[in-house]
């Protein structure tokens, strides 16, 4: 359930798990007092899931506090960090944490793991603007690694060689890192090449990836290859499914995910209902239960999907059925009706719903301004409808009134011959008649 | 031929023994020496008997004349004997041999070692003797089984008698004999027996049979000299063979629990130790021929992975040496083997095929069709009377199905008639009736096509995928060559008339619907097409091709980006990420790479263009845009502010 999670990232997943209400209550209340006992060892109970966790596990909070004099915690439950630091990402002090970790002194040899760290705290405060900057970060230490390299053959002693191994390792499971933040920030299409760019660049990716991967203290193994997996079904074309699965150079990476080999297949032979099958059951599945991937899977990845296989639909047929679409599918007919519909008006798209009938209706691409031309036309026939009007009331004055006009109101007088200066009633009057003619054509 | 071979170097190298033994009989002034290093040997592991041997050899001094004398009658006898053997006497040569045997026994130990020796090697030479007659005599073999099988019954209760306690060499001078007495099948194959003389078979498989199972009892022994091992190994596989095929002769079905059992034993013997070890070309030639039966029969393959990892470790032994690669044989089942492995896979939805593309996967198939059917040439197996068998019409009709799915999916066009292998043929029923089939599916026939297939009955269950194939391939060829051309609009029932195979095997309309689907999706699709899936029509043409977004990309950047005020949420689905996800105003287009970072290159090009392409005026069949598209920005901001000026 939490990947054999022990530093501060248990209390996390615990917490996720808690707050989206996952599981029965009896394994919410194991949870929850896993994640007691934990902060109990780690003598830190300032954190914003304490609430959580003992409205959950229903202990008293008397318990909590009463356990405060207990020796130093275990170094492994520590995650890798120092324990104020710890304590600090227990706490969500995240920004102090960060500050505290940058402000250290560390040998050059290990400086790629304490970036690691720092950009796992960066992930869980989603700070992704420190991300980025690692990133050059990164790069940069890659290109002097280069340089290094082509300047010569380094001999490297024994103890010193096996760090020295493991901050490559270190150096690439940050790289790896980037791929999740770009997947938090839903930036699917970067994540995946990001990552295959990763993969093409570093041959030791896919090594470090199924050997060295800690899922210990940060996000697990499976967890990224989810990621992975969801991000290439949601950014790459339907169309280009066919292409992306005989790529050569990712055979490899191919095989250590039948999962996804799995999905493509079905979607390059228009299988959606068994896909759907597989994406509403066993990646949701997993989907849900994950910190990391739980905010991003609900927020946009299960519906993108969705409106992928709902627009490849609407770009072959001139008339399909919500109910149609709903059994071939096996989704749900109101989710559908609500999705497609917020599809076809955020997308603006050329189709008409009708109740149960969605229809190809060919507003051209002109439509817009003839909307705009006509919406001008009522505008100016309005105008006109006002002046005509004017000149009507004008005229019953003159006739109804003749000694008021020619004795009494000289102002009158004076503005309405200017007036009929300016457009005889006549003319005012055929005009009206074209600009109806032309008003209705604008309207029909 | 190579059986002779076999036998030649064996006869040479018991020639070679026989001259030895002839020299030291000569060296008469070495002779205690002689004995006395042979003793040595014999007992290196007691070195503190030493002393109490050399006493007891002293002692034997006196006897020796008798023993001496013995010894020098072998010899001359068995040179005798050998020699009458090559005169091809053989009565006469087994008598002489016969006669070494019947000495008596009666000197002091290591005498009698010796003349055990000699006794041992009589017999042998007896059993050698009518090999090359018992395999290549056609005719009235039984007397000679009789015979040569009362022979073995003598050398059997010899060897037990001895236990084993003379010379070590005769763990090889025996399994040399098993070699020559039950030779390696090579030029038949168990999935391919009907053009086989079955009696002469089942006679000769027979007396393997009886033959091992007179050396049953050598498997109970239990030791571990690797010699010995080695020995029961090959008197276990002998008569697994021989059972294998006995069945299959007598009966025809060899998947009996006694077989399937004894093949599951050296799975899992195989997990202990490694596979090299513990097989040999010869057992692992004969599993492969029982999986290839297997699938032959059934279409399914019971345990994949020892039938993978046979292929593997046969490849490997072949290509290592240079006779095997020559054996047309061998390659013949290897060939096979991986045939099958590839039919079968694919219908497993294996993992590793997945990955392939399917062009290359037929391509593949198709080049171990061929493969299959030069080593057949070479064997001589391609003459008509052989092309009747149903392995021999699997191969070539396999052949040409691939490439007929080949030519149909590529541009090289290549007959596969003109093949020489096929030419061979030419002429026998089987190449007809797949010229006919050949013929449809150019055709586009899709009834007579079926009708013509299901005419070479034994394939439906080996090549059912490759016809599958086969259909599905004439009925997308039909429908975008056939009917999109002349319909603009038809009902989706009279297209499934139209594809249907057969009249038992309807086409339903989720089987069209996927045809059409995929053919829009792998860019296959001739003409463009939209369906009207409320009342079941089809619309060809490229009339059809519309756009779907209201504006245009970059439009929808202008407008929809930057939108304040609204919820979060909301501004989510009309996000430019999600629209490049969901593909809303992407032209679709295949990337033909084979490098994932020109691919996502590309890919991210088309994301991040916004501008339109470039509309050609010719035609617009490259874009769903209609020209005018360009300018409606400018439109568009014309009107606006025509109104700004009217407000």
């Amino acid at each position: 359930m939490f990947y054999g999670a022990k530093g501060p990232i248990l209390i996390e997943r615990i917490g996720h798990l808690l707050s989206v209400n996952y599981g029965s209550k009896d394994e919410r209340k194991q949870w929850a007092i896993q994640g007691i006992s934990y902060l109990q060892e780690i003598h830190c109970t300032n954190t914003p899931y304490l609430d959580i966790l003992i409205e959950e596990s229903g202990l008293r909070p008397v318990n909590i506090l009463n356990s405060q004099l207990v020796s130093n915690p275990h170094s492994s439950l520590l995650g890798g960090f120092d324990e104020n630091t710890a304590r600090d990402i227990i706490s969500h002090n995240f920004h102090n944490a960060i500050f505290q970790m940058e402000s250290q002194e560390v040998p050059l040899s290990q400086r790629c793991q304490h970036l690691e760290k720092i950009t796992q705290i960066s992930l869980l405060c989603k700070n992704f603007k420190g991300v980025e900057e690692i990133e050059y970060n990164v790069k940069s230490i890659i290109q002097r690694r280069e340089n290094y390299d082509n300047s010569g053959p380094v001999i490297e002693r024994g103890t010193g060689r096996e760090t020295a191994q493991e901050d490559v390792f270190s150096l690439v499971r940050i790289q790896i890192l980037l791929c999740v933040s770009y997947f938090l920030q839903e930036r699917y299409f970067d994540c995946c090449t990001k990552f295959f760019t990763i993969m093409n660049s570093e041959p030791l990716t896919l090594k470090v990836l199924s050997e060295h991967f800690n899922s210990v203290d940060f996000i697990s193994k499976e967890e990224f290859m989810m990621m992975l997996n969801i991000s290439v079904l949601i950014s790459i074309p339907l169309d280009n499914y066919d292409d992306f699965i005989y790529l050569s150079d990712l055979k490899q990476f191919f095989c250590m995910t039948p999962l996804l080999v799995t999905c493509l297949e079905l979607l390059i032979n228009t299988n959606f209902n068994k896909f759907f099958k597989i994406w509403h059951g066993e990646i949701n599945g997993m989907c849900v239960k994950s910190l990391f991937l739980e905010p991003s899977w609900s927020s946009s990845a299960a519906i993108i999907m969705r409106c992928k296989i709902y627009f490849f639909y609407l770009r072959i047929s001139k008339k399909l059925q919500f109910t149609y679409l709903s059994s071939t599918l096996g989704i749900d007919l109101e989710d559908i009706k609500k999705e497609l519909t917020k599809l076809i008006i955020s997308g603006q798209l050329n189709f008409e719903i009708d109740d149960d009938v969605i229809h190809f209706e060919d507003s051209s691409i002109l439509q817009s301004i003839i909307n705009e031309i006509s919406k001008n036309g009522t505008i100016i026939n309005g105008v006109i409808d006002k002046l005509k009007n004017q000149n009507l009331d004008l005229k019953d004055i003159i006739q109804s009134n003749p000694v008021q006009y020619s004795s009494n109101n000289n102002t009158v007088n004076i503005t309405s011959s200017e007036s009929t200066e300016d457009m005889d009633i006549d003319e005012v009057n055929n005009r009206s008649d074209i600009s109806d003619s032309e008003g209705n054509l604008f309207e029909s | 031929m190579s059986d002779e071979d076999d036998n030649y170097d064996d006869f040479m190298l018991s020639d070679d023994e026989g001259m030895e033994s002839i020299e030291m009989e000569e060296e008469t002034g070495d002779e205690d020496e002689e004995m006395y290093k042979s003793n040595e040997d014999n007992n290196q592991d007691d070195q503190e008997q030493r002393m109490e041997q050399y006493v007891q050899h002293v002692q034997d001094t006196f006897e020796k004349k008798n023993g001496k004398k013995a010894e020098d009658i072998c010899g001359k006898l068995f040179e005798e004997a050998r020699n009458l053997k090559e005169d091809e006497q053989y009565k006469e040569a087994r008598d002489s041999f016969l006669r070494i045997y019947h000495m008596e026994e009666f000197s002091s130990e290591e005498n009698i070692d010796r003349l055990m020796t000699w006794k041992f090697k009589s017999l042998n030479e007896i059993l050698h003797l009518r090999a090359l007659q018992l395999y290549y005599r056609k005719t009235g073999v039984q007397n000679l089984v009789l015979q040569v099988l009362e022979d073995t019954a003598t050398m059997s209760f010899f060897l037990q008698r001895i236990d084993f306690q003379i010379d070590e060499n005769i763990f090889e001078l025996l399994s040399n004999t098993f070699e020559v007495l039950a030779p390696k099948w090579e030029r038949v194959f168990l999935f391919d027996i009907e053009k086989i003389d079955k009696e002469n078979m089942i006679c000769k498989i027979g007396f393997q049979k009886k033959f091992m199972d007179q050396f049953q009892w050598i498997l109970k022994k239990s030791g571990k000299n690797f010699k010995l091992q080695n020995l029961q190994r090959i008197i276990r596989k002998k008569l697994f063979i021989a059972i294998v095929w006995h069945q299959r002769l007598t009966v025809g079905n060899v998947f009996i629990p006694e077989i399937s059992s004894q093949v599951q034993i050296t799975d899992q013997d195989n997990e202990c130790t490694s596979f090299e070890e513990n097989t040999d070309l010869e057992s692992v030639s004969m599993f492969l021929q029982y999986y290839i039966l297997e699938y032959m029969q059934t279409a399914l393959i019971d345990n994949r992975n020892l039938f993978k990892k046979c292929i593997d470790y046969f490849e490997k032994m072949i290509s290592r040496s240079l006779t095997f690669s020559q054996e047309s044989g061998l390659m013949v089942i290897l060939y096979t083997s991986k045939t099958i492995w590839i039919l079968d896979s694919d219908s497993e939805n294996d993992i590793f095929f997945a990955l392939m593309n399917y062009y290359d996967r037929k391509e593949e198939l198709k080049n171990m069709f061929l493969n299959i059917l030069k080593h057949l040439e070479e064997m001589g197996k391609l003459r008509e009377g052989d092309i009747t068998s149903s392995f021999h019409k699997f191969v070539l009709s396999g052949f040409i199905f691939t490439s007929m799915i080949l030519e149909a999916i590529s541009k090289d066009k290549i007959n596969p008639f003109d093949f020489q292998q096929v030419k061979i043929a030419l002429g026998s029923p089987i190449v007809n009736a797949l010229k006919t089939v050949y013929k449809c599916f150019g055709q586009l026939e899709l009834k007579e096509l079926n009708a013509n297939i299901s005419r070479i009955s034994e394939l439906s269950v080996v090549l059912g995928g490759i016809i599958q194939d086969i259909y599905y391939l004439a009925q997308t060829l039909k429908l975008w060559r056939r009917i999109a051309q002349l319909y603009s609009c038809i009902s989706i029932n009279d297209i499934i008339g139209m594809l249907q195979i057969s009249d038992d095997n309807e086409m339903t309309r989720d089987d069209l619907l996927t045809i059409l689907m995929k053919s829009i999706m792998k860019d296959r699709s001739v003409v463009y097409f939209k369906i009207d899936l409320t009342s079941d029509l089809v619309y060809f043409g490229d009339e059809n091709k519309v756009m779907l977004p209201r504006c245009s990309k970059e439009e929808f950047r202008l407008t929809s980006s930057p939108k304040d005020g609204e919820p979060s949420t909301n501004a989510k689905l009309i996000d430019f990420e999600y629209v490049n996800d969901v593909g809303i105003y992407n032209s679709p287009t295949r990337i033909r790479t084979k490098s994932s970072k020109d691919f996502f290159n590309s890919l991210r090009k088309t994301r991040e263009t916004v501008k339109l392409p470039r509309v050609k005026i010719k035609s617009n069949e490259d874009t769903f845009l209609p020209s005018y598209m360009k300018f409606a920005n400018k439109y568009l901001e014309l009107t606006k502010l025509a109104s700004n000026n009217l407000v």
